[in-house]
């Protein structure tokens, strides 16, 4: 039950870190920009697998959820910021920001996360058999 | 060390490091769009003509300005370069009277007479090295011209030289704001032949005048005073 619970507060926080507090502070901010329509089911399948991977702590298996949940997040990632390049329309100023490099650097560390834990998860598997 | 350990540092590594660079990007950036945000109407406008810019951020700051005045199809580009290392501040100078001028001698006779509708679009493009490319773009519709404001010749006097000629004296004034300090020309066509081009340059407030003595046939007693600023020349008939 305990375990059932702390999985449910992960996903919970995950989803607050990385989707709510980003969109409230964005209408708060009064920045003209909104997440895609599809950032929020990704949102929450990363949420979900954050949890599932909290579950399955020290099992096996946890490797190939964490795994999934990196990847996921990169495309989350990929997503909320539109590829990297942004445009915002400010009354009468409209602004691009271009920050391909910069989502590149973000996403690095995620994707290295997913070679990393899909690498350990198949290791362990093939040793099990 | 066990291989899986060395990987996991890594990944913790390349976490830290990201975040470093996203905190003082983003940092850099809300920064400079704050301060381009604040004046890009203003430049727009034509309310400012010197801007400080101080690079508060943490990146060096490469900021492309674009001033394009568009008349009846015709664009007039004229763009600024800075280089803005952290820490460092720079005034950008773009005096509107500078951007007009150098825009309307360009569509010069589009505008020389009459008040024809302008586009003024300003494009700033900062470039925090090397993560971060921000472009802000505002346009505003406008009217611009006349530019020749006041042209008048004068005749001062005549008297007789003889039973068949007399001699004239005129004064050309021509008064053109945003054509300050710029160089013209001008000849007199005297009994259909023309004079030599005599140069002149409009004085600060763009003012033009000068005095002409010529002869003229008692026939005729018309005088033809051809004005050229750039690539227009304007042909005025004075009846003496």
């Amino acid at each position: 039950m305990k375990k059932v619970l702390l999985s449910l507060a992960r996903a919970a926080l995950d989803f607050l870190v990385i989707y709510l507090i980003p969109t409230v502070l964005l209408s708060s901010l009064s920045i003209p920009y909104q997440f895609s329509a599809t950032a929020f089911p990704i949102a929450i399948i990363v949420a979900a697998l954050g949890g599932v991977s909290m579950y399955l702590k020290g099992k096996t298996s946890c490797f190939a959820a964490n795994g999934l949940r990196s990847a996921f997040f990169s495309l989350y990632l990929f997503v909320v910021l539109s590829g990297g390049v942004i445009t915002l329309a400010m009354k009468s100023v409209l602004v691009t920001i271009n920050m391909l490099p910069l989502l590149i650097v973000i996403i690095f560390p995620e994707l290295l996360n997913t070679v990393y834990n899909f690498a350990r998860w198949l290791v362990l598997t093939r040793k099990k058999e | 060390m066990d291989p899986w350990k060395a990987g996991r540092y890594v990944i913790l590594l390349s976490r830290l490091c990201s975040i470093i660079i996203l905190v003082i990007t983003i940092y850099s950036g809300a920064v400079i769009l704050s301060d381009i945000y604040g004046v890009l109407p203003s430049i727009t406008e034509g309310k400012v003509t010197s801007i400080p810019l101080k690079n508060r951020g943490f990146l060096p700051l490469t900021v492309d300005i674009k001033v394009t005045i568009g008349v009846k199809g015709n664009e007039v580009p004229i763009e600024k370069h800075y280089e803005v290392p952290p820490g460092v501040s720079t005034r950008i100078e773009i005096k509107p009277e500078d951007v007009m001028r150098e825009a309307l001698l360009s569509i010069l006779e589009d505008v020389a007479y009459d008040k024809v509708q302008a586009n003024v679009h300003v494009s700033v493009l900062a470039f925090l090295e090397p993560f971060i490319t921000l472009t802000a773009e505002a346009e505003r519709s406008t009217y611009v011209g006349p530019l020749i404001t006041k042209q008048q010749v004068i005749v001062e006097g005549i008297e007789p030289v003889n039973l068949t000629h007399v001699k004239a004296k005129l004064r050309v004034s021509i008064v053109a704001p945003l054509l300050a300090d710029t160089r013209w020309k001008y000849r007199l066509w005297v009994n259909g032949n023309p004079t030599e081009w005599s140069e002149l340059k409009a004085n600060e407030r763009g003012e033009v005048d000068f005095v002409e003595e010529v002869i003229l046939s008692v026939d005729t007693r018309s005088v033809k005073v051809e004005v050229c600023i750039e690539n227009l020349c304007k042909v005025i008939n004075v009846g003496v």
